[in-house]
């Protein structure tokens, strides 16, 4: 989902040193940018739209906090996304949503598509947070399971086989739904 | 990453970007500037410290009778003034943060906020040297 290919670099550490001065244009042009892409992956970690409002917010403020050492030479969206995600996983571990491997791939049918998340979690809606969070990162994010089992404090196995089992079921809900149609 | 992940990432991706919701760069611009002012505040506690530690200046930071004072809102001519004295480069540096913090204040524009940290940023940097040259 990272387009940053088409990144200028040089001209994106340009935009930071000058918002790092206090240009509020630069910062602004910044934000243009990528707020749509930290925005909406805090929207799928996090499937709170007040939640993933804030963590948008934090992101950019660490920015700012941090602007001195980010590297120049380096595209900003993968800082930014990363930034994001452990401030979403934190959330997470704060509030103590996490849950008990047997747990996990239970589906919460209070939590069905049409929630905060709505169509853009798809059938990850129907999953409890922490699962939501995990598999995004994994699939989507590209994060290895040795990242996600340092982050949440679990072994690899257990990112694993919460990833695999996940897919699994949520392939079956895709089988139920297209016989449904059928 | 497995066929079955693949997949996934494809049926994932295809779902609807949320939303940016509209007034959330107000709330994170808002951040910004009481950010910018509040280490406006820091930087300048902690540099006139760092300057009058470094010219050890007989009477302190309390002795404002000799040099001139600074036109505020010309940074340029700030810089020049104060290259003669240490004191003058302090109140220099005053002046400049007065004028940061007015301008954040009052939302002032980027062409007026970004040389007022460049002259401050020459002030501080012309210090160095000086500081090492009178330890020394």
């Amino acid at each position: 989902m990272d387009d940053t290919s088409r990144v200028d670099i040089a001209e994106e550490a340009r935009l930071v040193r000058r918002a790092r001065w206090g240009s509020g244009e630069a910062f602004e042009t910044l934000y243009s940018r990528h707020a749509g892409a930290v925005h909406a992956l805090a929207v799928r970690l996090t499937g709170n739209a007040a939640t993933a409002e804030d963590v948008t917010q934090e992101t950019f403020l660490q920015l700012l906090r941090f602007m001195d050492t980010i590297a120049p030479d380096r595209p900003l969206r993968p800082w930014l996304k990363r930034v994001a995600a452990n401030a979403a996983i934190d959330r997470l571990r704060r509030e103590r949503r996490t849950v008990e491997f047997d747990d996990a791939v239970a589906v919460d049918a209070a939590a069905d598509a049409g929630g905060p998340g709505g169509d853009s979690l798809g059938l990850l809606q129907r999953f409890p947070p922490e699962v939501r969070t995990v598999v995004w990162l994994r699939v989507v994010e590209g994060w290895t399971h040795r990242e996600l089992a340092a982050r949440f404090g679990h072994s690899e196995s257990w990112s694993k086989s919460l990833v695999s089992r996940t897919l699994s079921r949520m392939r079956e809900m895709i089988e139920v739904e297209d016989d449904g149609r059928g | 990453m497995d066929e079955v992940e693949k997949q996934a990432k494809r049926y994932l991706e295809s779902l609807d970007e949320p939303a940016l919701p509209g007034g959330l760069w107000e709330r994170v611009e808002g951040a910004r500037r009481h950010r910018m002012r509040r280490r406006l505040g820091g930087v300048a506690m902690a540099s006139v410290a760092a300057l009058a530690l470094a010219f050890a200046i007989p009477g302190g930071l309390g002795d404002r009778q000799d040099g001139p004072l600074l036109a505020e809102s010309t940074p340029g001519a700030a810089v020049e003034a104060a290259a003669g004295g240490d004191a003058d480069r302090i109140r220099s540096v005053h002046a400049i943060d007065r004028a940061l913090q007015a301008a954040y204040d009052r939302n002032a524009a980027d062409d007026e906020i970004e040389p007022l940290w460049r002259a401050r940023q020459a002030l501080m940097a012309a210090a160095t040297p000086a500081a090492s040259q009178s330890k020394g």
